[in-house]
């Protein structure tokens, strides 16, 4: 065995080359950092971090300011909520002459996707959503959040909407012809109106006397003075100057009714449902663009983001579900049903896990 | 040096005849005995105010990749009445009796409060689960009201009115050149009784899994967008006109039910997150299956909402540009679903 | 061989304590502890700092420009900042088997505070009438009335890898066009923020 002293000794030597090259890289590091460091032009700063999912854009439009958060995130849901409520309050100036204890946005019942027989899911798709701020000077004026796109299903049982909610109805003759009486029939068939008749028509939200009524509005239907289109089956010239007669007025076009209360739509379709999604692309196919659902305590121009222009929401709560550039350029509603669905109303669809529909 | 060297060989001859005694490894069986249990922690008299410091947050960028720092600043945490931070005095948040908790226990041991008062079951049996806790909520005659004198948020909280806080910060965004966005937002009376993060690992997911419900309850939340003492908004009358006012809000946010829809997160191979509800029905093979788990999930899974009492902009009054929104509210949410994949934009 | 005579106490210590060690060591009983009281406490002040000169995985090139770094370099500067800066700590957690990573990056700056305590605390008293039904010991850490933060940053971002990769680095310059890392947000303090309290910890069964 090494005497003690000599086993010291042997020690002090890795110990010491250890040292030895700690403080070697200690006098190399500060070597390194005083190299000259240089500015650099802004155009190469970009590839020093990541691509980030969230953004801040401004904007600008006749003194108002805006300031937008954009979320690059792709969210598909199906989901319920006993009630969605925006804007319960009774103001003579704001709101005159509406029902006392209304709201300008109430729907209960609400849900996004549905539910098949087999509890699987048909997801409501969101692209791109997005939440803006308005100012006038340093004062907020609006907030709005938005979809940059929407397609699903939305149901519920809708009380009051205030907005900017086209619907489009499309369908054959077939469907009017049933609500007709014999006289109106008749009529019918002289302006060159058959059951095979494709027919069109926009409809809005209006009031029981056929006017236009965004604000609160609980019926969807032909606005006086607007008609139907035909656009195929038709004789041509005779039903053009027929139909440029026969227009609605007071909810009621030849006597047939063009309003329909808005809690018979238990489930709408948003965006063009008969287009499948490609996986593939970022972009939801046949989805509706431009839905929001703002806040703004006077009216206020709101840039739709697909056609660029700006679209002005109502004071108060205000739901914008526009129309929309479809893939072949065409301006196209996001909600499209046709006569017998006018009619009759829309029953809702599945939207519930299990054995319920609805309510869950 | 050398002695130095002797000593310290001698000490470790030492040591190692005390190390003789070997510690044992714990059995299975001695292990299963074990049961979790947490700290609680109470914070007493906290103040926080970092009005002397400079907090930026940054990578925010704009449409065309530039940073738009965010200024953090009048950050504070005080007793309630604080008017805004004016006058900060200390608070003690959780009760020694529903402290905060930090916990290691078993699913089966966990409960959440329903909102109709009852104490259910949301996490899965048989996993260990690390819970981090806000102070716990109570049932019956100690509970308090979680807003005074506003019944409809409930009173099932434990903190009483000597445990609410005044929370405030203020965001500026520099925006663009000669533009900067303010939002200066001040919490009164925030209580966030009956908040969790629950995390376990999910061994059929490979995945660590989690719930949540983040609560809070707030007497008032005033968001203005200038800030005080600059132009136009020096004056009350201007303050006024620039402050958005939430009265009596309380939100209940939830996501994830432990026992058949976990929130799942994870980040995917392109480095995007992922933000997962499932199917709670998944796991059930035939329609009765399928039936059973439904109904557990619309009885017991924990429901979002968010209400607003009164939602006032500026006054309130239309005729002198303010507007008041009055009573909003989203209720009862149930995702039956959710997939949330980000993307570069 | 010559020992001292302090070696010669301890070489006898070490002969002799194994025999010692086989005497075992008696529990209290619980009325002899529950006499036992915790005396004074601890007082601290620290200076910390994180990488505040870079860290040993990546040393500072000399541009901002990713695609000129040559291996093992790696400037964390702030997006739009025109100088490279070192970089900080960097902690990854995969949540997932075969996922991909949260990452807690550039942890770096200098933090100091003075006046931590660190003490034990039997209360049975105050708390709005809470501590007399409480009654138990608790660990009392009492926060340093302020603490100061120079440069202190972090970036909380995710990503496909769990180390860092230069995508715009040429693979003989240990490049990786296929990690990609989205930074969520960053954050800088610089000053000092006053907290105040304590922190009361104890056991919850």
């Amino acid at each position: 065995m090494r005497s003690p002293r000599s086993l010291a000794a042997g020690h002090r030597s890795p110990l010491r080359s250890l040292f030895a090259l700690a403080l070697l890289a200690v006098a190399v590091l500060p070597g390194a950092a005083q190299a000259k460091l240089e500015a650099l032009a802004d155009s190469e700063l970009s590839n020093v971090t990541g691509q980030a999912f969230i953004n801040l854009t401004t904007d600008a439009n006749a003194g108002i300011n805006y300031t937008r958060v954009n979320l690059g995130v792709n969210l598909d849901t199906q989901l319920n909520m006993k009630k969605l409520q925006l804007g319960q309050y009774n103001d003579s100036l704001t709101r005159p002459g509406e029902v006392a204890g209304s709201s300008d946005i109430l729907i209960n019942n609400f849900a996004l996707g549905t539910v098949n027989a087999d509890d699987s899911i048909n997801a409501f798709k969101i692209a791109n959503p997005f939440i803006e701020l308005a100012y006038e000077g340093n004062k907020v004026i609006g907030v709005r959040i938005g979809f940059g796109e929407a397609k699903g299903t939305l149901s519920g049982d809708i009380s009051s909407l205030t907005g900017n909610v086209p619907v489009h109805i499309k369908g054959t003759g077939q469907a009017i012809y049933d609500q007709a009486n014999v006289g109106q029939k008749l009529i019918l068939g002289i302006g060159g109106i058959y059951t095979s008749s494709v027919l069109e028509a926009d409809a809005q939200l209006v009031n029981g006397s056929g006017a236009a009524d965004p604000i609160r509005g609980t019926q969807a239907g032909v606005k006086n003075g607007d008609g139907l289109t035909c656009t195929s089956g038709c004789l041509p010239i005779l039903t053009d100057a027929a139909l440029g007669i026969i227009k609605s007025n007071g909810c009621a076009l030849l006597g047939i009714q063009t309003c329909f209360n808005l809690d018979q739509f238990k489930s709408l379709p948003v965006g063009n449902l008969g287009v499948a999604d490609q996986a593939g692309t970022a972009a939801i196919e046949g989805a509706a663009k431009g839905f929001f659902i703002s806040l703004q305590t006077k009216d206020v121009a709101w840039r739709d983001l697909d056609s660029n222009s700006f679209m002005t929401a109502l004071k108060g709560a205000f739901m914008n579900m526009p129309k929309y550039r479809d893939a072949n350029g065409n301006m196209v509603s996001p909600i499209n049903i046709d006569f017998n669905q006018a009619f009759n109303g829309i029953p809702r669809q599945d939207t519930c896990l299990g054995s319920a529909t609805a309510g869950c | 040096m050398s002695a130095l060297w002797r000593f310290a060989g001698l000490a470790l001859l030492g040591f190692s005849a005390l190390a003789r005694a070997e510690m044992k490894a714990l059995d299975d069986q001695e292990l299963s005995g074990v049961q979790g249990a947490g700290f609680g922690f109470v914070l007493e008299d906290i103040l926080l105010d970092a009005n002397n410091a400079t907090i930026t947050i940054n990578d925010i960028t704009n449409g065309s990749g530039q940073n738009v720092p965010i200024s953090v600043k009048e950050f504070y945490l005080g007793a309630a009445g604080s008017n805004k931070g004016a006058n900060l005095n200390p608070v003690t948040i959780g009760r020694l009796s529903s402290p905060f908790t930090l916990d290691l226990n078993k699913g089966e041991n966990l409960r959440t409060l329903r909102d109709d008062g009852v104490w259910v079951q949301t996490t899965p049996s048989n996993v260990a689960v690390l819970a981090l806790t806000f102070p716990e909520r109570l049932t019956g005659a100690a509970g308090q009201a979680c807003i005074s004198g506003y019944a409809a948020a409930g009173s099932n909280c434990s903190s009483r009115a000597s445990e609410k806080a005044d929370l405030g910060i203020r965001f500026d965004f520099q925006v663009a050149a000669g533009r900067t966005d303010i939002l200066n937002i001040d919490i009164a009376e925030l209580a966030m009784d009956g908040s969790y993060l629950r995390l376990w690992g999910d061994s059929a997911r490979s995945q660590l899994v989690g719930e949540m419900r983040l609560n809070l309850y707030a007497k008032g939340l005033t968001v203005m967008s200038c800030a005080a003492g600059a132009t136009n908004c020096a004056t009350a009358a201007d303050q006024e006109a620039r402050t958005i006012t939430l009265s009596n809000m309380y939100a209940n946010i939830s996501l994830g039910y432990g026992k058949t829809q976990p929130l799942l997160f994870d980040v995917n191979s392109n480095g995007q997150f992922v933000l997962e509800l499932p199917n709670p029905t998944a796991g059930g093979t035939t329609a009765a299956q399928r039936n059973t788990l439904a109904t557990d999930f619309y009885a017991n899974a924990p429901r979002t909402n968010i209400v607003i009492d009164n939602l006032k902009v500026g006054s309130g009054n239309y005729s002198t540009g303010g507007y008041n929104f009055g009573y909003n509210t989203l209720q009862g949410l149930s995702i039956n679903y959710l997939k949330v994949t980000s993307h570069d934009l | 061989m010559t020992f001292k005579r302090i070696e010669w106490l301890v070489l006898w210590l070490a002969l002799l304590l194994p025999a010692l060690a086989r005497s075992e060591l008696q529990p209290m009983a619980d009325d002899a502890l529950s006499a036992t009281r915790g005396q004074g406490g601890v007082y601290l002040s620290g200076d910390f700092s994180v990488n505040k000169n870079g860290g040993v995985l990546w040393s500072t090139p000399t541009t901002n420009t990713a695609s000129a770094w040559t291996a093992n370099q790696r400037s964390c500067a702030t997006l739009g900042a025109s100088s490279p800066e070192d970089c900080g700590m960097r902690l990854a957690i995969r949540a997932e088997a075969a996922g991909g990573w949260y990452v807690l990056d550039n942890m770096k700056g200098v933090f100091s505070f003075d006046g931590l305590t660190l003490r034990t605390r039997f209360i049975d008293s105050g708390f709005n009438g809470d501590g007399a039904t409480f009654a138990q010991d608790t660990l009392e850490f009492g926060l340093p009335n302020e603490v100061k933060f120079q440069d202190t940053r972090f970036t909380f971002a995710v990503a496909n890898q769990g180390g860092w990769r230069n995508k715009a680095g040429t693979a003989a310059n240990g490049g990786d066009a296929s990690y990609q890392q989205t930074n969520i947000f960053s954050a800088k303090i610089d000053g000092s923020i006053r907290m105040q309290g304590n922190v009361l910890v104890f056991p919850k069964n």
